[in-house]
C-alpha cells in the first residue's frame, strides 16, 4: 500500500513539474472569426448603370467611393476565406562551434497562407557571414563552384566552403532538386536582388516549407564570432 | 518507525524528483514570428492635390515581437502577378506621393511593439502631388521585426501589403493593351482539353483592370463555349497572363469540344475595359479532328481485315 502511494505522489510530482518544449509556432486557432459577411451589408450589387462588389462597415477591406479618390481594398472579385499570413519557426538558428572542413547546419520552416492570386516570399543575407574583427565566411559556390543566388547546385563536398541554404516543401524553386541542392544568399551589402524561395500564383493555406542553413569552414577560418542576418519577406501577388 | 520512514521516502523522492526535472527538463523557448496583414492589396485613383486616411492591420499570431514599418518600391516579377520589393526603403522625393503615418506614438522605420495575439493599427495619410498627367506609384508596406543590431538576429521576417497608386487629373486614364503568347495549334484532337495561356501587355505606365471572354465559335458558326476573363489587375509596362473567372477564384483558360466536333474552329478572345468598351480582339482557327477515334478505327479496321484475310485463306485451303 505505502508502495502504490509512494508511485502516485512520485508520477503526480513529475507530470506536475514537467513543462512542454515550446519550439514550434503557435499558428491561429481554428475558431477566427472574419468580419467580411458578419456587417451591415455585403455581396454583389448591381443595377443597370453599376455593379460593384463591398462590405459595408468593415475598417479597412472594402470599396471606399468619394469625390477625389477611390480605394479598392483587399483581394477584389474574390471572397476570401482566411488573411493573408507569414510565419517563420525560429528566428535563431544557432550553428555552435564550427569544425573545420565539416557540415555544420540548422533549419527552421516558413509558412504562408495566401487567399487572392498566391505570392512570393523572398530572402536576402544582410551580409556575408562576417566576425567583428571583419573576417567572413564566403558564400557557398557549391561543389563545382558554379551555384548562385538563382540556380541550386549539389553542395555535399567537405572540401567546398562556404555558407548556404536549401529547400524542401510547398512551391519552392525547381532548382533544390532534393536535399543536396544549396544556393548562396543574395548579398544586400553587395547590392544583389533578393532571391525568389517560395512562389505560388494560387490561393493557398498553410503553405509550408522546410530551410535547411549550411556551413562548412576550412581550417585557415579566423577564430571568432560569425553573425549576418536573413531577412525573408511575404508578398501578396496583386 | 515505519511511518517516519515512509515520510522520509516522500520528502527525499520530492527533492530528487525537483532535482532531476531541474536538469533534465530545460524550457526551450525558439523564438517564432507569425503575422498577418489587411488588406493585402489595395488599389488607389487619386485627383492631384487630394489627401486620403487609409489603414492597415497588422497580427501577430506568435510571439511579441518588435516591428517596423517601412514603405518599399514594388516591381513586378512576371505575368502572374509576382513583385519584388525593393530592400532599400523608399526615398519619398522620388514619388509624387507624401505618405506620412496618422498615429500619434507610430513613425515610419521606427520600432514598436505588437504583444502574441494582438493587433496594431497603422493609419497612413497619402497626399497627392500636383500632376498634369497620369501617373503610377506602386509601393508595398512591409512589416519587419525590428533589430536593434541586425547581424544580432539571424532571421528577420517581413509581411507586405502593396499599395498600387494611380494619380489623374480628371479620371482619363491611358489604355494600350495588347494580346499577346495567343498561339494555338493548327490541329487540335476532339479528345483532348485545349488549354490557352494567353497574356496581356499593358503598354502604357497606368495600371489597368481589363475584363474580356472566350468565345469558340463551330464551322456552323454556334457559339459552341464562352469563358469571362478574370479581371486580373495589370500594372503599367507588365503583363499578365489570362485566366478565366470561376465563382470565386480564377482557372486557366480550357475548352473541350464535343466528340462529335469536327472542322475549322474559332477561337476568339475579346478584352475589354473596365467601362465595357471593346480594345482588342485577336481570333485563331483551329482544326478539331477526332485525331484517337480515327487511330482506334484505324487499326479496328486493319486488325478486322488481317482477321477476314486470314480467315478467308483459311477456308480456301479447306
Amino acid at each position: 500500500m505505502q508502495k502504490i502511494f509512494f508511485y502516485i505522489i512520485s508520477f503526480t510530482l513529475l507530470f506536475s513539474i514537467y513543462h512542454p518544449v515550446s519550439a514550434e509556432t503557435m499558428l491561429s486557432p481554428s475558431y477566427r472569426i472574419r468580419f467580411g459577411n458578419f456587417n451591415m451589408t455585403s455581396g454583389t450589387k448591381s443595377s443597370t448603370s453599376y455593379s460593384l462588389t463591398d462590405t459595408v462597415g468593415q475598417t479597412a477591406a472594402g470599396l471606399f467611393d468619394s469625390n477625389g479618390y477611390v480605394v479598392k481594398a483587399g483581394f477584389q472579385y474574390i471572397y476570401t476565406l482566411y488573411d493573408f499570413a507569414f510565419a517563420i519557426s525560429d528566428l535563431s538558428i544557432d550553428f555552435g562551434t564550427l569544425t573545420p572542413s565539416s557540415f555544420s547546419s540548422g533549419s527552421n520552416t516558413l509558412t504562408v497562407s495566401a487567399p487572392g492570386q498566391g505570392y512570393s516570399v523572398t530572402a536576402f543575407e544582410t551580409q556575408r557571414l562576417r566576425s567583428s574583427s571583419g573576417d567572413f565566411v564566403p558564400d557557398t559556390t557549391c561543389n563545382s563552384g558554379t551555384c548562385t543566388d538563382s540556380s541550386a547546385g549539389i553542395w555535399d563536398s567537405t572540401s567546398a566552403y562556404g555558407f548556404g541554404y536549401n529547400m524542401v516543401g510547398h512551391d519552392i524553386p525547381g532548382d533544390f532538386q532534393d536535399a543536396s541542392y544549396f544556393r548562396p544568399f543574395p548579398d544586400f551589402s553587395l547590392g544583389d536582388s533578393p532571391a525568389i524561395v517560395m512562389s505560388s500564383s494560387a490561393a493557398g493555406e498553410n503553405r509550408s516549407a522546410n530551410v535547411t542553413y549550411q556551413v562548412n569552414v576550412e581550417g585557415s577560418q579566423a577564430a571568432g564570432n560569425y553573425t549576418t542576418s536573413i531577412v525573408f519577406i511575404a508578398t501578396p501577388v496583386y | 518507525m515505519q511511518n517516519i520512514s515512509f515520510l522520509t521516502q516522500i520528502f527525499l523522492s520530492i527533492l530528487i524528483g525537483i532535482g532531476a526535472l531541474s536538469h533534465i527538463v530545460k524550457p526551450t523557448f525558439a523564438q517564432s514570428a507569425s503575422l498577418t496583414i489587411t488588406p493585402p492589396v489595395t488599389e488607389i485613383l487619386l485627383s492631384p492635390n487630394k489627401k486620403l486616411v487609409h489603414s492597415f492591420t497588422v497580427h501577430n499570431q506568435g510571439e511579441t515581437l518588435k516591428l517596423s514599418a517601412n514603405l518599399h518600391k514594388i516591381m513586378p516579377t512576371d505575368s502572374w502577378g509576382h513583385t519584388m520589393v525593393d530592400p532599400t526603403p523608399l526615398d519619398e522625393s522620388s514619388i509624387p506621393l507624401i505618405i506620412g503615418i496618422e498615429n500619434a506614438d507610430i513613425k515610419l522605420g521606427e520600432p514598436f511593439t505588437v504583444n502574441s495575439g494582438q493587433s496594431q493599427q497603422i493609419v497612413l495619410s497619402i497626399t497627392a502631388a500636383n500632376v498634369d498627367l497620369p501617373v503610377d506609384t506602386y509601393l508595398g508596406l512591409v512589416f519587419q521585426q525590428f533589430v536593434d543590431n541586425p547581424p544580432d538576429s539571424p532571421q528577420i521576417p517581413g509581411i507586405t501589403a502593396l499599395i498600387l497608386v494611380t494619380l489623374t487629373p480628371d479620371g482619363a486614364l491611358p489604355l494600350s493593351l495588347e494580346i499577346a503568347d495567343f498561339d494555338l495549334p493548327a490541329v487540335h484532337d476532339s479528345a483532348q482539353i485545349l488549354t490557352f495561356t494567353p497574356k496581356i501587355k499593358n503598354a502604357s505606365s497606368i495600371m489597368v483592370r481589363p475584363a474580356g471572354v472566350l468565345e469558340v465559335v463551330s464551322p456552323k458558326g454556334k457559339l459552341v463555349h464562352s469563358q469571362e476573363l478574370f479581371p486580373h489587375l495589370v500594372l503599367g509596362n507588365s503583363e499578365r497572363t489570362l485566366t478565366a473567372r470561376a465563382k470565386d477564384s480564377s482557372i486557366p483558360l480550357s475548352w473541350q469540344a464535343s466528340k462529335l466536333a469536327l472542322g475549322p474552329y474559332k477561337i476568339r478572345l475579346k478584352v475589354m475595359s473596365p467601362g465595357g468598351t471593346k480594345l482588342e480582339e485577336v481570333e485563331r482557327v483551329v482544326w478539331i479532328l477526332p485525331i484517337r477515334a480515327i487511330i482506334i478505327t484505324a487499326l479496328l479496321s486493319i486488325t478486322i481485315l488481317i482477321a477476314l484475310i486470314r480467315f478467308r485463306s483459311h477456308k480456301l485451303y479447306y
